[in-house]
C-alpha cells in the first residue's frame, strides 16, 4: 500500500488493487464516518437501462453472504450508528457513522458487500416495486416534474438528460441478472475511493482498511462515458401544466464541469445573484434574502423565493435558477425579471464590496460545511471522484482569485439565451382561469 | 415564509434521509450537564444556559419565547402567531428589511423564527467572531420589531403562496386532515399553526401589532449558547440586550384534554394530478411531560423506527414491498400530541398498508417485546448519544430540549440508566395504553379513492373533493 501524508491532516492510500483511501483525524468528538465512492451513476447509464445505478444501491442493503438484510440495518443501528446511501449523478455512496470504536463494523460490512452482495430475485423484484413508489413519490411534486423535463429537453446526448431513479418502463424491464452484471462491472475495489474522517489514529485505520479490502480482486476497467453534449444553439422551452395554482419557473443553463477553469468564478456569480449556498448536498446555506434576485424578485413581490444552484459535476452539466411564482403573478413576469437581472451582470458588472461578501459567505460556509466527522469524510470522497481531495482544500483559496471581471466573462459566457431551457409548471387550478 | 424547495435533481436515497445532525469541531468535554451548562436567571425571567466549546469556529444560538398559537383569540385568526414571528425580521426601530438581511448576510450568517403551539422558536447560527452582530439583531427583531405595513403586506403574499403550494402538498394537507380528524372543532390542536387561506385575509396589521404588544415577553424565555464563547461574555451580551425588557403578557388558560376516540374515523382529501397517496394513521398521544414518555419513544423505536424503520419497515418495505418510506412518531410536547403511522403509498395499497400496521399494533399489545430487540433499541437510544452531540445544533437542541421539558440539565447523565431500566413490560403497556388498532383516525390525500379503497370494514368514509 502506497500512503502519503499531504497535509491538513490528511493521508492518502492506494492499495495494490486499486482501491483509493483518503482519511483524516478529527478528535472534536467520539465519532467516526466511513464513506464508499463507486465511480458510477446515472452518467453511466443509457436509453433501457436508466435507473440501474440506483437500484443497485437498493440492493446493497438486501444482504450479502456474511450479513443477512436484517442484520446490515441492525448492527450499525444497536452500535449508535446511522447508515445510509445516495445515488447521484457521477458516483454511488455508501456511508456509516458510528461512535469511533465501532468504525472497523462498518469497515467490515461495505468490504463484504463490495463484492459479496447477493442479489436474491426475490429481493430484486421486491426492490423494484420499493422504487416504483420512490418514483411515484417524487413524481406528487411538480418540481420533480418539471424538472426531470427540463434535464430531457437539456441534454440531447449526454446520459445527464435523464433522472436519477430512471423511467418506470426502465424499471419495470430491467432483469435481476441485468442488475447484476452492472453491479459486477462496476463495483471493484479500482473503481472506488474509501473517504473516513473522525476520532482515530489514521495509521491504525489505514491497516484495518488494507485488511479488509486488500484481498479483493480488481475488475477489468468499466467503461469510459464518451458522450459530450454538443452546444446548445438556441433557447429551448417546456412547459408541464398539473395539479394546484402555483406556478414555478426554472431556467437551466449549460454551466462548466466542476474541473474547468471557468467553475469558482461561476460560484462567485451565483453567489452575488443568490447567496452562497451550503456546500452541502443536502441543503444548507444561510439567509438569502439580499441577493440580487432575492432583491428584485422576492422584494419586488414577483416571487415567494429564488434559488440558485451550480452543482460540481464530472461533465459539464446545469446551472439553474429556481422561483416559485408569486400568487397573482405571471410566470412571465418573474421570467422578464430575471432576464433583466443577468442582463445588468453583463452589462454593469459586479462590485468588489459583492465579491468581498461572497468569499466571506462562502468562507463561513465551508465551516459550516465541514464540522462533522461525516461531512469531512463527504468532501474528501467527493473531491477524489469529481478531481483530487484539493480541489475541496484549495476551494476558497481559488475563489479569492476570481476578479469582478471573471464573473462578467462567466456571465457573458454561460447566462444567454442561446444557452438556456426556460422550464415553466402552470398550475391548473387558478381562480381566474389565467393558466 | 416560503418553503426553500430542494434543488430538482437531488440525490436519489435508499432511504430518506434523517434530519441533520450535530455539528463541532471542539473536543467535547462531555455531556452537557449541570456541571458544564452555565447557567444565568435575568430578573425579568429571561434564562440563559451556556456551553462553551472553544475550538469550534461557530457559535450557535437556539432558544424559545413563551408565546404561540394558543394565545391566538380565535379559529379565524388562525396562524396570527405564525404570522407575527415570521413579519419580526420585516424592520425594527433602528434597521430596515433590508438592513436587517445585509447585516446578517454580510457574514454568512443565519437567523430564523418558527412559531408553534406554545412556544416561538428562535435559531442562530455565526461564526463565533459574529456572535455580538447576531445577539444584538435577535434581540432587535424580537424587542422592537415595527411592521412596517408595505412589508407586513410582502409577507402576506408569501405566506398566501405557501398556502396555495400546501393545498396541493399530500403530506400537508394528510396533516391537516389527520389533525381536524383526531381533535374536535374546540381543540386548539384542530387548526393548522400555519392558518388558513381565509385567516391570512382576515388578519390585519392591527392584529399584528397587537399580538405582538400583548404576549411578546421576556418571561419564560429561553436562550441557549453553544460554541466558541466563554459564558461570561454570553452573560454580558444577552443582559446587555435583555435584561431591560419589561414587558409583561396575560396568564394562558386552555385546556389541553382530548376525549377519546372511540371508533374508527377516515377520511381522504382528493388531489387530482398526484400518483401517491399520502396516509397517517394514529391518535392523540402522550405530552412529553408524560412519565411513561420514555418507555413510549423506546416502543416507538421497536414500531416503527429502528434500522430501516423498525417493525413496519421489516412488514411492509422489506417482505412486501409496498412503501419507499413508513414510520411511526410521537408527536407529543408540552401538549398531547398525536400519535401515527406516516407512509405515501401507491393509491391502490392504502388498505393492505392499513391491514398491516393493525397487525403489527395488535401484535406489540398482546406479545411482549423480545429480549434481544428490546436490547438491540436500548443500545441504539444510548449509544447514539455521541452522533447526536457531535455538533454546536445537536447539543443546543439537548439543552432546549431538556430546559422545555423540564427535565433538569443532568438528564442525559442519567439517560442510559433510565432507558435500561425500562422493561419488556413497561413496552407493552405503552404500546396498550396509547396504541388501539380499532379505535384510531385514517387521513389520506391523493388520487381519487379506488374502488374498494373507499369501503374498508368498519369505517364511515368522508371523501372530501376539494375541486
Amino acid at each position: 500500500m502506497r500512503v502519503a501524508r499531504v497535509g491538513d491532516g490528511i493521508v492518502r492510500a492506494k492499495l495494490p488493487n486499486g482501491l483509493r483511501v483518503i482519511a483524516k483525524e478529527m478528535h472534536a468528538a467520539p465519532v467516526a464516518a466511513l464513506s464508499v465512492w463507486y465511480r458510477v451513476g446515472s452518467r453511466n447509464e443509457h436509453s433501457g437501462i436508466t435507473g440501474i445505478s440506483h437500484w443497485v444501491e437498493h440492493l446493497m442493503f438486501k444482504g450479502t453472504r456474511r450479513y443477512s438484510e436484517f442484520d446490515l440495518d441492525r448492527l450499525i443501528s444497536r452500535n449508535g450508528g446511522v447508515n445510509n446511501a445516495f445515488t447521484w449523478l457521477d458516483f454511488t455512496t455508501y456511508y456509516e457513522t458510528l461512535p469511533a470504536d465501532k468504525l472497523t463494523l462498518a469497515l467490515d460490512l461495505e468490504a463484504d458487500r463490495m463484492t459479496n452482495a447477493r442479489f436474491d430475485s426475490r429481493a430484486v423484484a421486491l426492490e423494484r416495486d420499493v422504487i416504483l413508489n420512490e418514483r411515484q413519490m417524487y413524481e406528487n411534486n411538480p418540481a420533480f416534474r418539471l424538472g426531470e423535463e427540463i434535464q430531457a429537453a437539456a441534454f440531447k446526448v449526454h446520459p445527464y438528460g435523464h433522472e436519477i431513479i430512471g423511467y418506470a418502463c426502465d424499471l419495470q424491464a430491467l432483469t435481476r441478472d441485468d442488475v447484476y452484471a452492472y453491479y459486477r462491472r462496476y463495483y471493484a475495489p479500482n473503481n472506488a475511493v474509501i473517504a473516513v474522517a473522525g476520532d482515530f489514529d489514521a495509521r491504525d485505520i489505514l491497516a484495518h482498511i488494507e485488511r479488509r479490502y486488500g484481498r479483493l480482486k480488481p475488475a477489468p476497467p468499466a467503461p469510459a462515458v464518451a458522450a459530450v453534449e454538443p452546444p446548445q444553439r438556441g433557447e429551448r422551452r417546456v412547459v408541464v401544466r398539473g395539479e394546484g395554482d402555483t406556478d414555478y419557473l426554472t431556467l437551466a443553463f449549460h454551466a462548466p464541469a466542476a474541473t474547468h477553469a471557468d467553475y469558482m468564478a461561476f460560484v462567485a456569480l451565483d453567489a452575488v445573484l443568490c447567496g452562497a449556498n451550503g456546500l452541502s448536498f443536502f441543503g444548507g446555506g444561510g439567509n438569502n434574502r439580499s441577493s440580487r434576485l432575492s432583491r428584485a424578485l422576492v422584494d419586488g413581490g414577483y416571487a415567494a423565493d429564488v434559488s440558485g444552484s451550480l452543482v460540481p459535476t464530472l461533465d459539464p452539466f446545469l446551472y439553474t435558477l429556481q422561483a416559485t411564482v408569486m400568487a397573482g403573478r405571471e410566470v412571465a413576469e418573474v421570467e422578464a425579471k430575471v432576464w433583466a437581472e443577468l442582463d445588468r451582470v453583463r452589462r454593469d458588472g459586479v462590485t468588489r464590496a459583492e465579491l468581498d461578501k461572497a468569499i466571506k459567505q462562502t468562507r463561513a460556509q465551508l465551516v459550516f460545511s465541514t464540522e462533522t466527522a461525516t461531512s469531512q469524510a463527504f468532501w474528501l470522497g467527493f473531491s477524489e471522484v469529481i478531481a483530487d481531495y484539493t480541489w475541496f482544500t484549495t476551494f476558497l483559496e481559488r475563489l479569492m482569485r476570481v476578479s469582478p471581471e471573471d464573473v462578467v466573462c462567466v456571465a457573458n459566457r454561460y447566462l444567454t439565451r442561446d444557452n438556456v431551457t426556460v422550464g415553466c409548471y402552470l398550475g391548473q387550478d387558478k381562480a381566474n382561469g389565467s393558466a | 415564509m416560503a418553503a426553500h424547495r430542494a434543488a430538482y435533481n437531488t440525490p436519489t436515497h435508499r432511504s430518506r434521509p434523517r434530519g441533520q445532525r450535530a455539528r463541532s469541531r471542539a473536543r467535547l468535554p462531555a455531556l452537557p450537564h449541570s456541571g458544564n451548562v452555565t447557567c444565568f436567571s435575568l430578573a425579568n425571567g429571561v434564562n440563559l444556559y451556556v456551553y462553551a466549546n472553544p475550538s469550534s469556529p461557530s457559535v450557535v444560538v437556539n432558544g424559545y419565547l413563551e408565546v404561540g398559537a394558543l394565545d391566538e383569540p380565535s379559529a379565524t385568526k388562525a396562524g396570527l402567531a405564525g404570522f407575527v414571528a415570521d413579519c419580526l425580521m420585516r424592520g425594527t426601530q433602528r434597521r430596515t428589511y433590508a438592513q436587517i438581511y445585509e447585516q446578517i448576510e454580510a457574514v454568512s450568517a443565519s437567523l430564523s423564527f418558527c412559531s408553534g403551539m406554545f412556544t416561538t422558536s428562535f435559531f442562530a447560527k455565526s461564526l463565533a467572531e459574529d456572535l455580538p452582530l447576531m445577539l444584538d439583531l435577535l434581540s432587535d427583531v424580537i424587542r422592537c420589531p415595527t411592521f412596517p405595513e408595505s412589508e407586513v403586506a410582502k409577507e402576506r403574499a408569501e405566506w398566501l403562496t405557501d398556502l396555495h403550494e400546501r393545498a396541493t402538498s399530500t403530506s400537508a394537507m394528510c396533516g391537516l386532515v389527520f389533525n381536524a380528524l383526531c381533535y374536535p372543532e374546540d381543540h386548539p390542536f384542530h387548526y393548522a399553526t400555519d392558518g388558513y387561506p381565509e385567516t391570512a385575509q382576515a388578519i390585519t396589521l392591527d392584529d399584528v401589532r397587537q399580538f405582538h404588544a400583548t404576549f411578546y415577553a421576556p418571561a419564560g424565555m429561553a436562550i441557549v449558547i453553544v460554541g466558541a464563547v466563554k459564558a461570561e461574555q454570553a452573560h454580558d451580551l444577552v443582559t446587555a440586550h435583555f435584561a431591560d425588557w419589561s414587558a409583561a403578557r396575560p396568564a394562558r388558560s386552555v385546556n389541553l384534554e382530548v376525549p377519546p376516540i372511540a371508533e374508527r374515523r377516515r377520511k381522504h382529501v382528493h388531489i387530482p394530478g398526484k400518483s401517491q397517496t399520502a396516509m397517517l394513521l394514529g391518535r392523540p398521544g402522550p405530552s412529553q411531560l408524560d412519565p411513561q414518555w420514555l418507555a413510549c419513544t423506546l416502543m416507538n423505536s421497536v414500531f416503527g423506527q429502528f434500522g430501516l424503520y423498525g417493525r413496519l419497515g421489516e412488514r411492509i418495505r422489506k417482505e412486501e414491498g409496498l412503501v419507499y418510506h413508513i414510520g411511526s412518531r410521537f408527536e407529543g410536547g408540552l401538549g398531547p400530541g398525536a400519535w401515527n403511522v406516516y407512509a405515501e403509498v401507491h393509491p391502490g395499497t392504502v388498505d393492505r398498508v392499513v391491514e398491516i400496521v393493525r397487525a403489527e399494533m395488535r401484535r406489540i399489545r398482546e406479545h411482549k417485546v423480545k429480549p434481544a430487540e428490546l436490547d438491540d433499541n436500548k443500545a441504539y437510544f444510548v449509544r447514539a448519544l455521541p452522533l447526536r452531540m457531535e455538533t454546536n445544533e445537536g447539543i443546543a437542541s439537548q439543552i432546549l430540549n431538556m430546559v422545555r421539558f423540564r427535565r433538569g440539565l443532568d438528564w442525559l447523565l442519567e439517560y442510559p440508566d433510565r432507558v435500561y431500566a425500562i422493561t419488556a413490560a413497561d413496552v407493552q403497556a405503552a404500546a396498550q395504553r396509547w396504541l388501539d388498532p380499532d379505535h384510531y383516525v385514517l387521513a389520506t390525500a391523493g388520487p381519487e379513492v379506488e374502488n374498494g379503497a373507499s369501503s374498508a370494514e368498519g369505517f364511515s368514509v368522508h371523501v372530501d373533493d376539494r375541486r
